[in-house]
């Protein structure tokens, strides 16, 4: 696909190419609604796997069967989401998939230069009369979760490489910012992570970010059968 | 001030005071060979002032750009003298290739052949979003 690419080959031609020789097309982009718009043109099913700063649906199914089998529910749940709020299309979606639940609290942990964009406050949580509170403190609410998301602050989404060295390492996650959290916190991560989540943290109970991935087989397994029509 | 009445033709009216150069802009009445006239600050019995848009020959309207503008707008289609039909603005559901979406990551800014769609999210604020990366839909967006 990179080849067709560099020969200045349109995406959706690149897309209909594929869908000749493929049942399902799984297709991460940079651009932000690439997934959309090849879907206009494709032959055959199009996952998105992650399109820019956009969303990510497949990584929010991985997340909301982890919060499923990990809190034993779906609703009565106050969400922790930290990081890069702004171009972190894994919280973006999360945040649009946990709005159909009820009674769901969120608290946006974030610099000020990486706060969860406007439309989704608008049209995500106040549309949906969901209670939100914004802080940079990682601690502050922290005895409040049920659920703590950490994200990686990417380096990809910076166009001034300056921004990225400044943010990177803001939240780092330690046993010691853990002392006053639940026992039954569910720590979670889409990965990879870099500093974000000290090494010490995995081996709390509280770690649920590799039995995540884990989920993450299941989930995308269960979603390659239901596209080809297989029970 | 006198401008001549048109036998044949369209006439904007009722445009907010000021907005008449955006609309000239929006529906490229620069590329005209009629007569177009923009008569500004036209006092009115609605508002204090408004601007008014005659053209001197049919052509087609695009009247999604006109009510995305200002829904209060009317066009007037003048035959042989007379008014044939008056038309209400209300805000399109879809804006087709008309504003640009200037979100530097979306796929549109990379896919040149690509149609730039805006859909209406929001009736009550006038947000229009763009249909492949949600940025929304600003006034001071590039023009089509």
């Amino acid at each position: 696909m990179n080849s067709s690419t560099a020969k200045g080959e349109s995406v959706s031609d690149t897309i209909r190419t594929v869908g000749c020789y493929s049942d399902i097309i799984a297709m991460r982009h940079p651009k932000e609604g690439a997934p959309t718009l090849v879907s206009q043109v494709s032959t055959v099913p199009v996952i998105n796997a992650g399109d820019g700063g956009h969303n990510h649906p497949t990584q929010t199914l991985t997340d909301l069967l982890t919060i499923s089998k990990e809190k034993g529910k779906l609703s009565d749940l106050t969400i922790g989401l930290c990081g890069d709020l702004k171009f972190g299309r894994t919280v973006h979606s999360l945040i649009t998939a946990m709005t159909r639940y009820k009674n769901i609290k969120f608290v946006l942990i974030s610099p000020n230069e990486l706060k969860i964009p406007d439309y989704i406050k608008e049209e995500k949580l106040k549309k949906n009369n969901i209670e939100y509170i914004e802080t940079n403190d990682i601690e502050e609410y922290i005895d409040k979760l049920d659920i703590l998301y950490m994200t990686r602050v990417q380096k990809e989404r910076f166009f001034n490489e300056a921004d990225y060295v400044r943010l990177k390492d803001y939240y780092i996650l330690t046993l010691d910012k853990l002392k006053n959290a639940k026992k039954d916190l569910c720590i979670m991560h889409p990965l990879p992570r870099v500093n974000e989540i000290a090494k010490e943290v995995d081996q709390d109970p509280r770690a649920c970010y590799f039995k995540q991935v884990e989920y993450g087989r299941y989930i995308r397994m269960a979603l390659i059968l239901k596209l080809l029509g297989i029970k | 001030m006198n401008i001549d009445s048109i036998n044949n033709g369209i006439v904007i009216d009722h445009i907010e005071a000021g907005k008449s150069m955006e609309i000239y802009k929006y529906l490229g009445l620069e590329n005209l060979d009629c007569s177009v006239a923009i008569i500004k600050n036209v006092k009115s019995k609605k508002s204090e002032k408004k601007d008014i848009i005659k053209i001197d020959n049919d052509m087609d309207i695009n009247m999604d750009i006109l009510g995305y503008i200002d829904t209060n707008i009317t066009v007037n289609i003048i035959k042989d003298g007379k008014i044939i039909k008056k038309a209400h603005m209300e805000l399109p559901e879809k804006l087709v290739n008309i504003v640009k979406c200037e979100n530097p990551r979306c796929i549109t800014t990379e896919q040149q052949d690509v149609d730039q769609i805006f859909e209406l999210k929001d009736r009550k604020n006038k947000i229009y979003r763009c249909k492949y990366c949600e940025a929304q839909a600003k006034k001071n967006n590039s023009i089509i």
